[in-house]
């Protein structure tokens, strides 16, 4: 009998006999990552393999050299791609082989919110989609997501709780409830703090809902109350009452936000016209003028101009056409490829109608205190940004122009409350927008969940082991080259839209959802790069994996023949 | 669905092994995953001894009528274009798109049924004997059950890849492109032109096959030209295929002359040629794999159709035997092998030959020309001829020229 060598957690080496091996077959590996990340001894490993690209006009894509290719192999693939760790290879393959609860449930152990991610992630994934990148058009991967969200009904079921310590979290956004759904599926009682009526953050308050349907957001939210995450709403905390939180939890994780828009204090700011983004989104979310005139509803009308070039910017321009303005513009520094909203965001918002002013900074309000006529700007002659985001930036202020507004919003970014920077105990973890950077709904969620995992490794005294980090693309034998020839050519479906003319009078969903058919095209389209293969000299034949892979035609265990092998 | 046997593949291997099945009564669906006529990157070289078969098919005058070129001649280019020229029994150059569907039309006279646009994804294997194909047919999973499958996919074979005996060796798998050419420069009608790796290549490499070769269509009014080369040795240029192809019309004598007004008709096409010295398993019970799936040809010689098309009919011959006997055993099928390696080794070992002669180097390639020059009746020699007399008598080797050979 063979014998392998464990490291124990504790530091010790084991030697364990080995009566069984696993076997994964590589033809019907889904790719989904579940047996590599329960595998006891790490025995389990992706391969990529070599996606073949000599030949020129085999794809729409540039043919390479053998070189370039045998190292493009291992760069990235979807499963890399993902700020979360999902492996979009593995619920697609299973929605193909028609297990739509299994890869529901695949997406739900990553993230809470699969349905929200459906509609709103920025799917780096697609960016590096081997598809796109070497054949065609990338697989529609949120698309796919989507019908996965519209075609199962799932009910969470409730977390077993497993260790005493409670956990507080300070804010029901996006990180918020990705970091406690994490701690509550590891054992953890988890309460989550939010100040406003309602659960979810920015999905609710920042994101239009003709991008995101509030129902959505309920129902997910609902589901992560059944797993056993408790939320508590009109919270709101101060320095005082965070002490007592403190005090009563174990420890608590900050995931609070970047709630206040910035301002822009140039000359006439204090305009009646001048709103910020937060601000303009509050009014538009309740259609209702609440602070200064009751019952009245929210409308703009005339001329709207938008100060910046996000998607917080996009979303608020589009949403601004959809309450009554007549021309909407947005104005931004960047030009070009810098613009920093996505490609898809401004396609859709200049097909309803915003115009985008590049390179152009905003000098001025104009007008007659109070009323806001326009906003002068300037051509932006120079522009860089640094990796950390800073931006500098040159204007000629003799090429100056006044656009003709009646509104202007302001969606330069935004902050956090100042409170939470002071903050420095031992028992304090912070999560989402506050503590980066990046602040798509995506970065938030994964910052969650990496707080969630710092947690619970302080907590049960272990180093952090992020499988996510250890996550390696090896490079696949020749054997399993695969030739996009070999896959057929299939046109990327059209993900369904709401026509133009009637969606800028609606806040209803712009996107919609594949049919069957279609969803089973574009599924079929996946070149099924990544695999899955056990290390023999690793494997102590637990069965672990044979269990929890949820396509279930995979993994096979074979015996080890007596006196090792042949 | 249900049927006798499943041809994967409605190429010339494919259709041939489709049409005498039928011939012989034999329930046959062929099935293609491409929607036909279809193109196909090669030099489009149909050679006389594919003409018997032309005749059992019924299509011999039309291939005849859309032949785009009768070669006679073949001009060899050593790496320092030096050239010697040959004799060569006339073969018929037919555009792919156009010859292979004349084929497939002609195969299914017999009575084989045809299903395109069905991809066959994977076999279905039942206690180690194959027993039909899963495959998509227009986004629709589909089953075929079949006695006996006969796998002809070509060269990126799934199918044989499942089986496990599928070839990537990098000295014999080439890569190849092609492109059709208005205004390509001193063609002779009838000439076919190899030209093989230049020596003044940035990277040096030596590939044994030719580089490109360039063949006048229509009476020269448009050429096909094309480029091959063996995955090593591209490897070692360090360049793309297309890039290697561009590099050698700007920077050889030859390539200059040929292309300097030339103007693509379509853009370099790519295309995977698998090659190799003799025939290895090409069966497991229940199905049977012909042509490029199997690599049964040295495709940079122009054999691929004949070996492709002579394991169809091998392939035809046998399976109505294994079906009314109801063997299905690894020994009876294990007999396919060699009667495919019969027909196809003589002639995959002269080439082979010739390969490590004459071939593999720039010197006894140029002592090859050289005699060639002074053989009495230069520059019409026959070419097999004179590579058999060269081997034997001047580098006293002995390469024997088979009756069976599949080469002209």
């Amino acid at each position: 009998m063979d014998s392998v060598k464990v490291i124990s957690g504790k530091g010790r080496e084991v030697t364990v006999g080995q009566t069984a091996v696993a076997h994964i077959n590589p033809r019907n590996c889904a790719n989904c990552g579940t047996c590599r990340e329960v595998c006891p001894t790490d025995a389990i490993s992706e391969y990529q393999r070599v996606i073949c690209r000599i030949c020129p006009e085999c794809t729409e894509r540039e043919a390479m050299t053998f070189d370039e290719m045998y190292e493009f192999t291992t760069k990235a693939a979807c499963t890399t791609g993902c700020p979360l760790g999902i492996s979009p290879q593995g619920y697609i393959n299973l929605v193909r082989a028609g297990k739509l609860d299994e890869a529901y449930k695949l997406v739900w152990d990553k993230i809470p919110l699969p349905s929200v991610c459906a509609r709103i992630c920025h799917h780096p994934c697609e960016q590096v989609c081997k598809r796109g990148v070497l054949v065609d058009e990338p697989i529609a991967i949120r698309a796919i997501k989507r019908y996965l969200s519209e075609k199962t009904t799932f009910k969470a079921e409730k977390y077993p709780r497993m260790y005493d310590e409670r956990i507080a979290i300070i804010g029901a956004g996006p990180a918020g409830l990705t970091a406690g759904h994490y701690l509550s599926r590891a054992g953890y009682e988890v309460t989550v703090f939010e100040s406003a009526a309602e659960a979810g953050g920015m999905l609710k308050r920042g994101i239009p809902e003709f991008r995101l349907d509030r129902s959505v957001v309920d129902e997910e939210i609902a589901n992560l109350e059944n797993a056993g995450m408790e939320i508590r709403l009109n919270q709101s905390i101060d320095r005082h009452s965070l002490k007592e939180i403190q005090r009563e939890y174990d420890a608590v994780i900050i995931a609070a936000g970047t709630p206040n828009s910035k301002e822009l204090k140039i000359d006439g700011w204090r305009m009646s016209g001048v709103m910020t983004a937060m601000n303009f989104m509050e009014k538009v979310n309740h259609r209702q003028e609440i602070m200064t005139h009751p019952g009245q509803m929210f409308d703009l009308n005339g001329e709207v101009v938008v100060i910046g070039g996000g998607s917080v910017a996009i979303d608020t321009a589009r949403a601004a056409l959809r309450v009554g303005a007549s021309k909407v513009a947005a104005v931004c520094l960047e030009s070009g490829e810098n613009v920093p909203a996505h490609p898809w965001e401004l396609k859709e918002a200049e097909e309803e109608g915003v115009t985008l002013v590049e390179g152009r900074s905003p000098m001025r309000f104009v007008g007659k205190y109070p009323k806001l006529e326009g906003l002068e700007v300037c051509k932006v002659t120079s522009f860089s940004k640094d990796s950390s985001g800073k931006i500098t930036f040159t204007v000629d202020k003799n090429d100056s122009t006044i656009i003709k507004a009646d509104w202007t919003i302001v969606a330069i970014g935004q902050a956090p409350d100042p409170m939470w920077s002071e903050l420095k105990d031992d028992n304090v973890y912070f999560a989402g927008d506050i503590s980066s950077n990046a602040c798509s709904v995506i970065d938030a969620m994964a910052s969650g969940r990496k707080a969630a995992l710092k947690v619970d490794a302080d907590f049960r005294g272990r180093t952090l082991k992020d499988p996510m980090d250890t996550h390696i693309l090896h490079s696949a034998p020749l054997s399993e080259k695969v030739y996009p020839y070999n896959r057929r050519k299939s046109i990327r479906p059209e993900i369904p839209m709401q026509p133009v003319e009637s969606r800028i009078h609606s806040f209803e969903e712009v996107e919609g959802c594949f049919d069957d058919e279609d969803a089973m095209a574009e599924v079929l389209r996946c070149l099924r790069c990544g695999y899955n293969v056990v290390d023999t000299d690793k494997c102590i034949g637990c069965g672990v994996c044979q269990r929890v892979c949820p396509k279930g035609d995979v993994i096979t265990m074979e015996p080890v023949a007596e006196g090792g092998e042949e | 669905m249900k049927k006798q046997v499943v041809v994967v593949g409605a190429g010339p291997g494919g259709s041939t092994a489709a049409f005498y099945l039928a011939k012989a009564g034999v329930d046959v669906l062929l099935i293609d995953r491409e929607t036909w006529p279809r193109d196909k990157v090669c030099g489009d070289s149909y050679l006389p001894s594919l003409y018997p078969m032309f005749e059992d098919m019924g299509i011999m005058e039309e291939m005849k009528a859309a032949a785009a070129c009768n070669p006679k001649s073949l001009r060899i280019i050593d790496p320092d274009e030096e050239y010697a020229e040959f004799d060569l029994q006339p073969w018929l150059i037919v555009p792919r798109r156009i010859g292979d569907d004349i084929i497939r039309r002609g195969a299914l006279t017999s009575g084989a049924d045809f299903m395109e646009n069905f991809q066959a994804e994977e076999l279905i294997i039942r206690r180690g004997v194959v027993r039909g194909i899963r495959g998509i047919h227009n986004n629709r999973d589909v089953e075929v059950e079949a006695d006996a499958v006969v796998i002809a996919d070509g060269s990126h074979s799934a199918l044989a890849r499942q089986l496990g005996i599928y070839k990537e060796d990098p000295e014999y798998i080439l890569y190849a492109g092609r492109a059709y050419y208005d205004g390509v420069e001193g063609m002779e009608d009838g000439r076919f032109e190899e030209f093989y790796t230049p020596s003044n290549l940035p990277k040096p490499t030596y590939s044994p096959i030719c580089l490109t070769w360039v063949a006048p269509l229509y009476q020269g009014k448009i050429a096909s030209v094309g480029i091959t080369i063996a995955e090593k040795y591209l490897r070692e240029t360090g360049m793309t295929l297309e890039g290697l192809f561009q590099w050698w019309c700007e920077n050889t004598k030859f390539g200059r002359e040929r292309m300097h007004n030339a103007r693509p008709i379509e853009k370099l096409k790519g295309w995977r040629l698998p090659g190799s010295r003799k025939i290895e398993r090409n069966y497991v019970p229940g199905a049977v794999v012909i042509g490029d799936a199997v690599s049964s040809a040295e495709a940079a010689f122009e054999y691929g159709i004949p070996s492709a098309m002579i394991g169809g009919k091998v392939a035809a011959s046998f399976l109505p035997e294994v079906l009314s006997s109801g063997d299905f055993s690894e020994k009876k099928f294990s007999e396919f092998q060699t009667l495919v390696g019969d027909e196809l080794n003589p002639g995959l070992e002269y080439n082979a030959n010739f390969r490590d002669n004459i071939l593999a180097n720039k010197e006894t390639m140029k002592q090859f020309q050289n005699w060639a020059k002074g053989q009495p009746g230069y520059p019409h020699l026959v070419y097999d001829d004179s590579v058999v007399k060269f081997t034997t008598q001047v580098l006293n080797k002995e390469i024997v020229k088979s009756d069976k050979k599949i080469t002209q």
